[in-house]
């Protein structure tokens, strides 16, 4: 169960770079290819499986001035989409973490 | 919110990768060293210090910064160098889709187990050049190579990983192209079973030898189906590119000793990683040859911009420069290609067959 008690972790199945300012995921097949805007691009990027999403929404938070729950809210959102197509793993989180 | 999903993003993203020359796919040359001997080979070999383990993973550090997704190991034969699996397993760490660019005759069930933990991002690309041992160890000079390398393909599927195998047709070996691509289908590989000979990197004309002649295809290419229209399919939808291709722009090749070309097949030094970085080589202080391949237009090419062939023809301009000592010439080979496909589409009304008459190292 995801909850702020999640640490997300990018998978090692895929290759990610920085093209043209935004980041670009392909898959071990390498045709699929996902593309993640500035905000996407934090999260992405924070989501080592050294912090949990407490302390991503916290930093999202801090960078782009934005209310936790909202953040908590979108940052939930987004982790869950990602774990659903297997490029982010999830670790922890059996709690609702609030 | 944060998330788009296409599955019709790799053109758009190799586009921004050549209109902003982001190396997408890199091929590194580990060494000149080879066990076997072919006897079209276009290498040479290099006396010079190869580049060591630490300089390997530096520049592979570099590549992740430049945006590289793909990187290839070629040679040379890759398995001639004992730190291998060192830098593999680097590279993989740090997160790159792997190529190994291999006859495969070194896979030992030592470094099969290697291989496995590579997985799922590495694939291999392994030449053979024949459908029997007669024809592949006469063209490699060594004896039980063919088997070896068969052994190593048939074992590498085994465990799951992705074989693509790569035949140059020549007139050593033309006369077993039907049966070479039956023995590719029947060991479950990908295959890539292209002629075009190459000069060699030091301009020698020594492996057009073994090139095919006009009569050689007319005898055995139009009896098999050797459809590799997509190649030309492909650069009609590009007419800009046409006569041009994405070296030097959004690929390149590093050699053994840390000289970056434009492409494998293309020896035109652009600078030496053990002086500069990759990023001041490639972006901040271009050479004039990389500059003046990125800006080459149709109109630089004036005898293949107009010719009547054009339609037919795919034109590699590393293979033109060896063998003109200029990238922006007509090829005499790729001349040749194209009137086969003229006259093949004359003869049998039935489409074109295209051949590619590009060298065989490529990493996209």
């Amino acid at each position: 169960m995801l909850s702020l008690d999640s640490y997300p972790q990018r998978s090692d199945e895929l290759v990610w770079r920085v093209i043209d300012g935004e980041v670009v995921i392909l898959t071990t097949d390498g045709h699929e290819i996902h593309t993640l805007n500035k905000v996407g691009r934090v999260i992405w990027e924070l989501s080592d499986g050294t912090r949990n999403i407490k302390e991503i929404v916290s930093l999202i938070c801090e960078r782009f001035d934005v209310s936790f729950e909202v953040a908590k809210a979108d940052v939930l959102d987004f982790v869950k989409q990602l774990e659903d197509k297997k490029i982010l793993q999830i670790r922890g989180g059996d709690g609702d973490g609030n | 919110m944060a998330i788009e999903y296409s599955t019709s993003l790799g053109e758009q993203l190799v586009e921004t990768c050549v209109r902003e020359n982001i190396p997408y796919a890199v091929q590194m040359e580990l060494t000149s060293k080879c066990n076997l001997k072919c006897r079209h080979c276009f290498m040479v070999s290099d006396n010079d210090v190869e580049l060591s383990s630490e300089e390997i993973m530096d520049i592979i550090d570099q590549l992740i910064d430049m945006g590289t997704f793909y990187l290839a190991f070629t040679g040379g034969e890759i398995f001639t160098r004992e730190d291998l699996f060192d830098i593999a397993r680097y590279a993989r760490r740090r997160g790159f889709f792997l190529t190994f660019m291999t006859n495969g005759t070194l896979i030992t069930p030592e470094n099969m187990e290697e291989i496995k933990k590579l997985k799922p991002m590495i694939k291999f690309e392994i030449s053979l050049y024949g459908a029997t041992p007669r024809t592949h160890d006469y063209i490699t000079q060594v004896e039980g190579s063919f088997e070896r390398t068969v052994a190593a393909i048939k074992e590498l599927i085994a465990h799951g990983i992705e074989v693509t195998i790569k035949t140059l047709l020549m007139n050593l070996n033309i006369h077993e192209s039907g049966e070479i691509k039956a023995l590719c289908e029947q060991l479950g590989a990908h295959h890539r079973i292209n002629p075009g000979v190459a000069p060699k990197k030091d301009g020698s004309l020594e492996p057009l030898q073994y090139d095919l002649s006009f009569e050689d295809m007319e005898m055995y290419l139009s009896s098999h189906d050797f459809d590799l229209s997509y190649l030309l399919e492909k650069r009609e939808k590009d007419p800009v590119h046409r006569f041009s291709c994405k070296a030097g722009k959004a690929t390149c090749s590093i050699g053994p000793t840390g000289i970056v070309y434009p492409c494998v097949m293309m020896p035109i030094a652009v600078g030496n990683l053990r002086e500069k970085s990759f990023k001041e080589i490639w972006h901040t202080e271009p050479s004039n040859d990389l500059k003046r391949l990125r800006n080459l237009t149709s109109d630089d090419l004036p005898v293949c911009s107009r010719c009547e062939l054009a339609q037919y023809c795919v034109r590699c301009p590393g293979v033109v420069y060896l063998e003109t000592g200029d990238i922006v010439g007509a090829s005499p080979s790729a001349c040749r290609y194209a009137k086969w496909r003229k006259y093949s589409k004359n003869q049998k009304g039935k489409g074109v067959m295209v051949m590619q008459s590009t060298g065989s190292k490529s990493a996209d």
